[in-house]
């Protein structure tokens, strides 16, 4: 009995802890705080067609520097396959060497007269997958972290899918954040094939005969601040990408105008020395996801880490591309799946009705099992508040998040926490209509109900636990808070409940009426 | 074993009400059709909230004006809220759908006549991003290293005030005084008044869903039920004996045919949330059922004599009381979460409303004669 007391006091102690002060202790779903929820997918075509085109790219300077003529080294981005065409006998042992040596990733089919095609092994497929989610991962990471958002949570959807999501509470118009996650952010530096810009493509097509040179392709500049773009012809090798970049930052230029600072590291530095040595008086354009963000001349050979992206940007615009830079490139477009938001005035309003309902079903509840089961409504009751505390304490203590459908999930649990009490109680009656006495009417109507009480809830539990499986966010809450509901009611009604009873027989051992 | 009303007797009857009544839900559910939310068709949905009444006509011919001649829109009743729903169309990904919201966000400014200011809004900020403006402009002059302590919150703490009396004076504040009136220090309400407006429109919510993610949803929430209608069988199949078992997963689907009979037939919206609900009748209305198939198993223990019929027919007898309660302290609550819980909360209470009523009488008038049959038939051995 005194052990039995004890645990019940240091039970409730513990739930008040954990709980106290509510406003820190009971994670706020999205729902109820505000916040924006977002599942994204990696479009890992994209990322399989960036791979495969760096492997085309060495292999091609492979061949080149071990002096191998082919007729073509071609990407079928579709089948994700290289094609390479017309190696002539005399070099097929040493074009086989070459892909045993640097095409490890790839099986090799011998298509005959000089011809080859390489696909990536399977292996080869799933290391990508994962390396591009992971990339992925921490470049979401960076890039909502340097946005200051406090808080959020980035995860994979489930450990095989190609989704990630994100939530970022307290936000409701994160305009910036979501175009930041939706742009990759690669950066390219190539030089340019036709030294000016065209007003359109058919410009470039008509300059160039209708057809443009081999290793070269049209990009258009970003936009202009009166939305006007241009054409360019850039050339299809990339001198210099985001990898070469060590860190960079806002800044601006002499005339004040926003500018973004970057360093290069070391290897990156070695290449821009190169270029701008062997091809002064050209313009290199900086290409930003397929657009040209600039395309300065090469005025004189830059051997200094330190140097600057000039454009039509706004501070924010300037801020933004820092970010990404310093972030690093996403390895594939994103693709918005879903996207919830919810404003701060929603979640304030759903709280207040929630609190609102909350109060009027205790009470209703509350006073009926007063009103029906008299002095023994006073053990349900009892029950009842110490059940709501354990559920919050539960709900703190393993930092599960309390949602819209959570809250009616809280409601709920008051309606069938008394469930228990009502089985076992009019177990009670019945077996003091069978003449017992009040104490072995309480023994039996214990034993005799339990099993009823133990199988209903355990279904409840079974269905809440396909809920939680089945659901995403909102969902998953109210399967979180009925299950806790159910569990904390299960004990207070069988565990809680009876000590009530066997205090109130130690007090009147020779009790002749039960109020009940 | 005492006599009573023959509940047991009047089976016949109530199976044949209950057959017609599933045929009907499931012609109503087949002609009607279910009402999907967005999330299940892809789309997007906004709930706007006006400072001064809109008149719904306007705001329909502003959206067919504005190129959405599809929009659905509704009003809540009794607010100046609205509802707009976009049915997404194959191959529109929400990527678009900042665009769309942008378009959108000028409709809404225009049917509210609000200005177009590139001031920051108070109505419409959440109070990270106000708590964010005086942060960057710091009117406080606060030593970036002695933000520790009290002053390490002090806008957050203003920016909390004053989103709180927003909410307090019903989501929108009139003149500039009304919502500094929170703010104590003098520098921060001259900083404020300078760099800020107020609004007279604010999003309450917005979803979008891309119509692939969506199907895969309908098949999900399927799964979910039916799986766990398996899992409840296969328990109560160890628990009980397999004849039992059917009893409780028949009147379970009879439960969730009539509510979904119901739900459609009332035009209710089926979403996220009311999923929790379905799986929640399955789970719930089990309940009653078990409470009569625990005494049926008790009083079979007992006595050997009795034709089996007698003994369904006590044990309802003697558990009705607790049957009817435990489903009316439940009502309550799903009562008061109907009528009090808010919008977001009446779509997810009706179907449990439904279901624990019909879970109720299925488990006096169903289950028990199903379990009755299959005993009869396929278990007697004599």
């Amino acid at each position: 009995m005194k052990f039995k007391i004890l645990f019940v006091v240091l039970l409730t102690a513990g739930a008040v802890y954990y709980i106290y002060p509510p406003k820190e202790k009971i994670n706020l779903g999205l729902d109820l705080q505000g916040g924006i929820h977002m599942v994204l997918q990696v479009e890992m075509k994209d990322a399989m067609k960036a791979e495969l085109d760096n492997s085309k790219s060495n292999l091609e300077r492979i061949l080149k520097d071990e002096k191998v003529d082919v007729k073509q080294v071609k990407a079928n981005p579709e089948q994700l396959k290289i094609m390479v065409t017309g190696v002539s006998e005399d070099k097929v042992e040493k074009t086989e060497k070459i892909f045993d040596d640097y095409m490890s990733r790839f099986n090799v089919s011998d298509d005959g007269a000089g011809d080859y095609t390489l696909s990536f092994k399977g292996a080869e497929v799933k290391e990508i997958r994962k390396q591009a989610m992971r990339q992925a991962l921490i470049t979401i990471h960076n890039r909502v972290d340097a946005y200051g958002v406090s808080e959020p949570i980035i995860q994979r959807q489930g450990l095989e899918s190609n989704r990630i999501v994100v939530e970022l509470p307290g936000l409701d118009d994160p305009t910036r954040v979501k175009k930041s996650l939706s742009e990759p952010g690669w950066l390219e530096w190539r030089l340019l094939a036709a030294p000016n810009s065209f007003k359109s493509k058919e410009d470039i097509l008509a300059a160039n005969n209708g057809k443009i040179p081999d290793g070269t392709a049209i990009f258009p500049s970003e936009p202009s601040a009166n939305g006007g773009i241009v054409w360019y012809l850039v050339k299809d090798r990339v001198e210099l990408n985001g990898n070469d970049i060590k860190t960079a930052r806002r800044s601006s230029d002499q005339f004040g105008s926003p500018t973004v600072a970057f360093t290069l590291n070391q290897a990156g530095v070695s290449k821009f020395s190169r270029v701008t040595t062997e091809h002064r008086g050209e313009r290199l354009a900086i290409i930003l996801d397929k657009k040209v963000v600039s395309a300065p001349s090469i005025n004189e050979p830059i051997n200094t880490p330190n140097a600057q992206i000039t454009g039509h940007f706004t501070i924010d615009e300037s801020e933004d591309l820092a970010i990404k830079l310093r972030s690093g490139a996403l390895p594939a477009k994103m693709t918005f799946l879903e996207e919830r938001t919810v404003g701060p005035s929603l979640g304030r309003d759903s709280i207040r009705k929630g609190v609102r309902s909350t109060m009027m079903g205790l009470i209703i509840v509350m006073g009926f099992m007063l009103f029906y089961y008299k002095a023994a409504g006073i053990n349900a009751d009892l029950a009842l508040i110490l059940n709501m505390l354990y559920l919050l304490g539960g709900m703190a203590y393993f930092h599960a998040t309390l949602t819209l459908p959570g809250i009616a999930g809280f409601i709920l649990t008051i309606g069938m926490a008394v469930d228990a009490n009502v089985l076992i109680f009019e177990r009670i009656k019945e077996e003091l209509r069978n003449g017992k006495t009040p104490k072995s009417a309480i023994d039996a109507g214990f034993a005799k109900a339990m099993s009823a009480v133990l199988d209903g809830n355990i279904t409840t539990l079974i269905a809440a636990l396909f809920l939680f499986q089945y659901g995403t966010g909102p969902v998953k809450g109210f399967a979180v808070t009925l299950s806790l509901g159910i569990v904390a009611s299960l004990f207070t009604a069988i565990y809680v409940s009876r000590w009530f009873f066997d205090l109130r027989l130690a007090v009147s051992p020779n009790i002749k009426k039960l109020s009940i | 074993m005492k006599k009573g009303f023959n509940i047991f007797g009047a089976r016949k009857i109530a199976v044949t009400i209950s057959l017609l009544v599933m045929a009907a839900s499931i012609a109503i559910v087949a002609t009607m059709g279910l009402k999907r939310g967005v999330q299940f068709v892809g789309g997007s949905e906004i709930q706007v909230k006006f400072k001064e009444p809109v008149d719904i006509s306007d705001l329909r011919t502003a959206f067919k004006k504005n190129g959405f001649a599809h929009a659905s829109i509704m009003q809540i009743t009794g607010e100046n809220e609205f509802i707009i729903k976009l049915k997404g169309k194959a191959g529109d990904e929400t990527a678009k759908g900042s665009k769309i919201s942008q378009r959108i966000s000028v409709i809404f400014q225009e049917a509210s006549k609000e200005q177009k200011t590139s001031l920051f809004d108070l109505n419409k900020t959440n109070p990270t991003d106000l708590a964010y403006l005086m942060k960057k402009d710091n009117p406080l002059k606060i030593d970036a290293n002695k933000m520790i302590g009290e002053n390490r919150t002090v806008y957050d703490d203003i920016a909390e005030k004053i989103v709180q009396a927003r909410s307090d004076r019903g989501d929108f504040f009139n003149s500039m005084d009304d919502a500094l009136a929170t703010v104590t220090q003098p520098e921060v309400k001259a900083f404020l008044t300078k760099s800020c407006t107020l609004g007279n429109y604010i999003k309450m919510k917005e979803d979008t869903f891309s119509p692939s993610i969506s199907s895969e949803q309908t098949e999900k929430a399927i799964l979910a039920i039916v799986m766990a209608l398996g899992a409840i069988l296969v328990y109560i199949s160890i628990r009980f004996k397999f004849d039992f078992a059917v009893g409780a997963v028949l009147a379970l689907v009879h439960d969730v045919t009539i509510s979904l009979g119901m739900f459609v037939l009332f035009k209710q919206e089926f979403t996220l949330p009311v999923v929790a609900a379905f799986l929640t009748i399955v789970g719930y209305s089990l309940n009653d059922t078990i409470v009569v198939f625990d005494r049926i198993r008790e009083n079979l223990k007992i006595v050997k004599t009795v034709p089996l019929e007698q003994v369904i027919n006590s044990s309802i007898i003697q558990t009705l009381s607790r049957t009817l309660l435990t489903s009316l302290t439940t009502l309550f609550v799903v009562v008061v979460i109907f009528l009090f819980g808010g919008l977001a909360l009446k779509g997810f209470s009706f179907p449990l409303l439904v279901g624990i009523i019909v879970g109720t009488y299925s488990s006096i008038f169903i289950a028990s004669p199903v379990y009755y049959f299959v005993e009869e038939h396929f278990y007697k051995e004599k």
